[in-house]
């Protein structure tokens, strides 16, 4: 599992780009994120259309993400995967993100907003 | 007199192509022994998904099957041998036609007060920092399995659970 990170303007997307988000990678994920959470980023878009498995210690993961960037910064969701939707649907975390279908979905989104500030 | 073949078993509300080896699974017991740790874990399930693909199950019974079996062997691997590196796990498997039935072993320390955790999700939160970040796996075992039973014999744990093949 790796992340890869790209700059969209004001918006970082990272990809996870490992077909298995799980116990054997979760403390590696979070990690990955300690760099771009002590940057200026404003908004995260994290890209999951690579994963095809999630399970609770890959939510628990996302989740400690989410907290690790703090309330300042916007972090969604994309590309989730019918079996990776169904671990937010079913534990109710699907609640707590945005989630779009792609990543440029996600991208699209930011620059409607921001033209309409 | 010759006795009738058996009978194959009925997949018919499931999309999948009948293959040959199904006819010889069905019913025996699959039984697996490795080293109770994440990567063992994670190479099982690839093999076993795999193996379950080819069988013709469907797309939503794998994908119900690798989650609980991964969260059922992930928390053998931290609770059951926490203190330990050289813990193993067996794992007995039999697929049926509408179920796959599993047995999880290991000797490994007990489930705490001996019962399984009743798996309920923690509230919810308006505040971020206080997001539960753990404590689902058991609320996903309980809710994609059935026939969740628990049992300590001489010094080792059982769990046993079955899971439907029928696609929702």
């Amino acid at each position: 599992m790796e992340l890869r990170q790209e700059t969209h303007g004001d918006t970082v997307v990272m990809r996870c780009d490992g077909t298995r988000l799980d116990a054997l990678v979760a403390l590696k994920f979070k990690d990955g994120f300690r760099d771009l959470a002590e940057t200026e980023v404003e908004r995260v878009v994290l890209d999951m259309a690579d994963v095809e498995f999630m399970d609770s210690s890959g939510l628990g993961a996302v989740v400690a993400v989410y907290k690790l960037l703090g309330s300042e910064r916007r972090f969604d969701l994309a590309g989730l995967s019918d079996a990776v939707d169904r671990v937010f649907k079913l534990t109710r975390m699907d609640s707590i993100f945005t989630i779009f279908p792609t990543a440029e979905a996600a991208l699209a989104d930011g620059a409607a907003a921001s033209s309409a500030a | 007199m010759v006795p009738p073949p058996p009978a194959r078993p009925d997949r018919s509300g499931m999309k999948h192509v009948h293959t040959q080896a199904l006819d010889g699974v069905v019913g025996k017991p699959i039984s697996l022994s490795f080293p109770a740790s994440e990567a063992d874990t994670r190479q099982i399930m690839v093999l076993l998904t795999g193996m379950l693909r080819a069988e013709g199950i469907g797309r939503d019974a794998l994908s119900r099957i690798d989650l609980v079996l991964s969260e059922v062997l992930n928390n053998v691997v931290e609770h059951a041998f926490a203190d330990t590196l050289d813990g193993q796990i067996s794992l007995k498997l039999r697929l049926l036609p509408n179920h796959l039935e599993c047995t999880v072993t290991d000797n490994g320390q007990a489930l705490p007060n001996g019962q399984l955790p009743k798996g309920r999700l923690a509230p919810m939160s308006d505040n971020r920092a206080d997001l539960p970040e753990g404590g689902f796996g058991w609320y996903l075992i309980r809710t994609l399995a059935e026939n969740v039973q628990y049992r300590r014999l001489a010094g080792a744990n059982h769990l046993r659970f079955v899971i439907s093949l029928n696609e929702t």
